[in-house]
């Protein structure tokens, strides 16, 4: 690359991150002022029993975090506070809101990391399957589509609970929910063993739409690949169905699957808010589902912006990945 | 001048507890409770219901199976004549589990500074004090503004009404966002060891606990699950070891069958809590006690008892639960269901069925994600319709039905859980007393259906400040007569939760207080050997470091995994 390609991917990279600071601001604003029009306060989810519930109690809360002051002047000190750096303390754990964050990121990077991996690879790999065997091709490939749909279409806490009356209470093969069997007091292999068991149920909810997506994606531009003429002068050259396949139709359908995946891969972070629930995993979904039933304010604006910076990192880092392949999406 | 001393039974046996062989020490048992049921704090002073927290502090007193106060961190105590001042001897060797001794000026600040500004509920009970004196390191004198017949009560509810939490650590602080609120210090059997919020809290045996010998158990962990479902699987699979009031009942029904488990129906008959339909005075029908007393013979009690319930609850009687035996009266009106009555007080209250068959419309607020709860409320549609009274279920999740209900006081009907034990004149008198009942609710009043009756607020007061428990049984007596006849509110069943628990374990209190349970003379039967060694709590996703190092190794396992699962189709491939 030479010296002149490399300062203005530079240049790209800057106007790119300058662009997403509104965009994060935007994010702040438009959740805060949404998350104020749910009706009742956290104080009415915070008292737990009715008993608790009294004007004093309701009165103290919202006294306690600044709920009785006017909404512009609540939404003025937390973007203060945001550009300190400050994201607030939990209403329903007081403590602060980003380490609580933080701690859950892991077990949903694993989780979502897994469906992620399944997705492509698995959905690739059927696409190459099914494009492979050009003979059956209009059979298996109708099946391929159809079963791909119902796959799509399936609701993932649906098929969760199927998946765990089936493995775990009919075959009791899996566990059914958490991330660690309690009381194991496992380390190192073991452990880690112990956790992909956990796993195996949740990721392939999780998967299997996945699996549907990429697959989709994958199949139609591998059909459109394969009907190029490049890939009918490859044949006429005497190459054989496998390289044509994987050298020549795969590369060059990969695009847009790849587009897609840089798309979701932010969305690593965020979790998945039903199949975290149904299967008890601890991770940033849950705690978002949990923190809205709680009204846990601050708890979900931080997740919101922590979401909205992955996001925007993993779009750029397409965006950036794109630009050193194909330079006239930087010119443009 | 004393009224009343008790010697220090120390390890008070609890009656339910089956002595069957020697206790063993050792083991662990896990514990599982629904998502909703994991507690925001530990701190049991601020806070409805921090279960866990059971294990890790201690009250003053505690409630043996017949609900009489026996000593816990107080070894024994006295009452003034004239019912104003309560002294407490402490025990002399409890430590926290810093190892700081438990004294007089820990019960003090836990009174005044964490329990009455901070406990939702125990707050009110706390209005009548007037202050707490500690002459010496092992004496708290209690003094009050005026008799109160419900401290001693609150005292022994333990967690729920005063936890003793140390002074040094708290002293200073906000105490709402203390960080001991999150990794308690108690001086309780057990001792926190860690809580992955939303997987698990663990705790563990501590070697000093002030009562010799005790606890048997080495480690107890609190798992939180999915749902009530998936908690009972785990019983069933013998992934838990006891499901605390987190059973649904079809579940609990067919685990009933199961060996090696144990059903138990109850569990807070000493909380004495009533499952109850409240009606909003406000409304110009309800305001009419003839339409209120339609409304109880209209709905069929047994019907949904036996439908819903599947005959495991207990069908209320009175306005004070029967468990609360002392101050139950059972022979109080009592309403059958009788349409016809019911159709006829209507009539006689003026509401005549319209042309198009009705008479009126009422709503009923109802939390959402509660299936039981709309099957019952179903059925009693269809029974209100019977006598022409069209019910609308209006269905909200938590806060937004609290806001409407609690807040903007917009309702008619509304189904609650209401205590009237161990002393129901406390929660009786939030309920109804009309106290300075205004627009907006009275500081500390949860009467939100805006009940008013001169003679239920003087028998309420008069109840209040007598100190002898007969003569408090007499006024509830009467309250109770009252109430079945003016009906604020249609008492319909008396809960009983399902509890499952694994028949390894001896000494789970199956009694009146399971929610409260400290677990110190739980203990297994067979303890294994892995059960006896020394407990690792290595756990990677406590470590930030460890975790993501362990999630990234795992990640690209499985992405290896995958991709090998992925090469692997491409090689097999005839090359055609």
């Amino acid at each position: 690359m030479s010296t002149s390609d490399s300062s203005s991917l530079i240049r790209y990279v800057l106007s790119r991150v300058v662009q997403s600071i509104p965009l994060i601001f935007g994010v702040i604003v438009f959740n805060f002022i949404l998350i104020r029009l749910a009706p009742g306060g956290p104080a009415y989810a915070l008292a737990g029993s009715e008993r608790a519930l009294t004007a004093h109690f309701v009165e103290r809360i919202n006294r306690e975090f600044g709920l009785d002051r006017p909404l512009y002047e609540q939404l003025f000190l937390y973007i203060a506070n945001i550009l300190r750096g400050e994201f607030g303390i939990s209403y329903y754990f007081r403590e602060p809101v980003l380490p609580i964050i933080l701690e859950r990121v892991p077990a949903t990077v694993l989780l979502m990391g897994a469906q992620f991996a399944i997705s492509i690879v698995v959905g690739i790999a059927l696409a190459l399957f099914i494009s492979s065997r050009t003979r059956l091709r209009s059979t298996i490939d109708k099946a391929g589509t159809v079963l791909s749909l119902a796959a799509y279409s399936t609701p993932t806490f649906w098929l969760g609970f199927i998946l765990i009356l089936f493995f775990s209470i009919q075959m009791k093969l899996l566990p059914s929910s958490g991330i660690t069997t309690a009381g194991a007091d496992l380390a190192g292999i073991a452990w880690a063993i112990d956790v992909l068991r956990h796993m195996i149920l949740p990721s392939l909810t999780l998967g299997l739409t996945g699996i549907a997506v990429y697959f989709g994606l994958a199949r139609a531009s591998l059909r459109e690949a394969l009907s190029q003429d490049y890939i009918t002068t490859a044949r006429a050259k005497g190459l054989d169905e496998r390289s044509i396949l994987t050298r020549h139709a795969l590369r060059n359908s990969l695009l847009p699957v790849i587009s897609v995946a840089g798309m979701n891969l932010g969305l690593l972070i965020s979790g998945a808010v039903l199949v975290e629930t149904v299967f008890a995993w601890p991770g940033v979904g849950k705690l978002l589902f949990d923190s809205f039933l709680a009204r846990d304010l601050p708890m979900i604006l931080g997740i919101f912006i922590v979401v909205s910076i992955a996001v925007i990192i993993a779009n750029l880092l397409t965006d950036i990945v794109y630009a050193a392949i194909d330079p006239r999406i930087r010119d443009r | 001048m004393a009224l009343l001393v008790l010697s220090p039974i120390l390890l008070a046996q609890n009656s339910s507890v089956l002595a069957q062989d020697d206790p063993r020490y050792g083991g662990t048992l896990i514990m599982g409770i629904t998502q909703g049921w994991e507690p925001s704090t530990l701190n049991p002073n601020i806070t409805w219901g921090a279960g866990p927290a059971d294990k890790i502090f201690n009250g003053l007193l505690k409630f043996d199976v017949d609900l009489n106060p026996i000593p816990d961190l107080a070894e024994s105590w006295t009452i003034s004549e004239d019912g104003k001042t309560y002294t407490f001897r402490l025990v002399q060797n409890a430590t926290f589990h810093d190892g700081t001794p438990v004294t007089s000026t820990d019960v003090k600040f836990s009174i005044e500074e964490i329990a009455k500004p901070y406990n939702p509920v125990a707050s009110i009970s706390w209005q009548v004090l007037d202050s707490v004196e500690t002459p010496d390191d092992y004496t708290v004198v209690i003094k009050l503004k005026e008799p109160s017949s419900s401290l001693l009560y609150m005292l022994a509810l333990g967690t729920p009404g005063l936890a003793v939490m140390p002074k040094h650590l708290y002293e200073g602080t906000d105490i709402l966002s203390n960080p001991y609120n999150q990794k308690p210090v108690g001086s309780g059997p057990f001792k926190f060891v860690s809580w992955q919020k939303g997987n698990q809290i663990v705790m563990e045996r501590n070697e000093n606990y002030f009562k010799e010998g005790l606890p048997y158990l080495d480690r107890i962990i609190v798992r939180i699950m999915a749902d009530g479902t998936t908690v009972a699987l785990a019983l069933e699979n013998g992934e838990i070891d006891y499901a605390s009031i987190a059973l649904p009942i079809s579940a609990a029904k067919r685990l009933q069958e199961t060996e090696n488990i144990d059903i138990v129906f109850g569990g807070r008959e000493g909380l004495g809590v009533i499952f109850m339909l409240i009606m909003n005075h406000d409304n110009a029908f309800l305001s009419s006690p003839k339409v209120r007393q339609a409304l109880a013979h209209a709905i069929d009690k047994d019907m949904i008892h036996e439908l819903v319930y599947l005959d495991t609850q207990k069908v209320s009687q009175s306005s004070i639960s029967s468990a609360v035996n002392w101050a139950f009266n059972s022979d109080v009106y009592k309403y059958d269901h009788d349409p016809e009555s019911a159709s006829q007080l209507l009539d006689e209250a003026g509401y005549q069925v319209q042309a198009d068959g009705k008479r009126f419309s009422l709503t009923v607020h109802n939390y959402a994600g509660i299936p039981d709860r709309l099957k019952l409320l179903d059925i009693m549609r269809e029974q209100l319709r019977d006598i022409g009274i069209d019910l609308t279920i209006i269905t909200k999740e938590g806060a937004a039905l609290r806001a409407d209900v609690y807040g903007n006081r917009n309702f008619d009907l509304f189904l609650v859980f209401w205590w009237t034990g161990p002393d129901p004149v406390v929660h009786l008198s939030q309920l109804l007393h009309s106290r300075e009942f205004g627009k907006q609710l009275d500081e500390y009043s949860n009467n939100i259906i805006n009940y008013r009756n001169d003679r239920v607020d003087k028998i309420l007061d008069d109840a209040s400040s007598e100190v002898n428990r007969e003569a408090r049984a007499q006024l509830l007596y009467e309250l109770q007569e009252i109430l079945a006849q003016d009906l604020p509110f249609i008492p319909l069943f008396e809960p009983a939760d399902a509890s499952g628990y694994s028949t390894e374990f001896v000494g789970l209190v199956k009694g009146p207080f399971i929610q409260t349970e400290s677990m110190e003379q739980v203990w297994r039967i067979r303890g294994s050997a892995s059960d006896t060694q020394t407990v690792i709590t290595a756990n990677a996703f406590e470590n930030d470091d460890n975790s993501l190092l362990s999630a990234i190794v795992i990640l690209v396992a499985v992405i290896g995994i995958a991709g090998g699962i992925g090469a692997y189709s491409l090689r097999k491939r005839n090359p055609s």
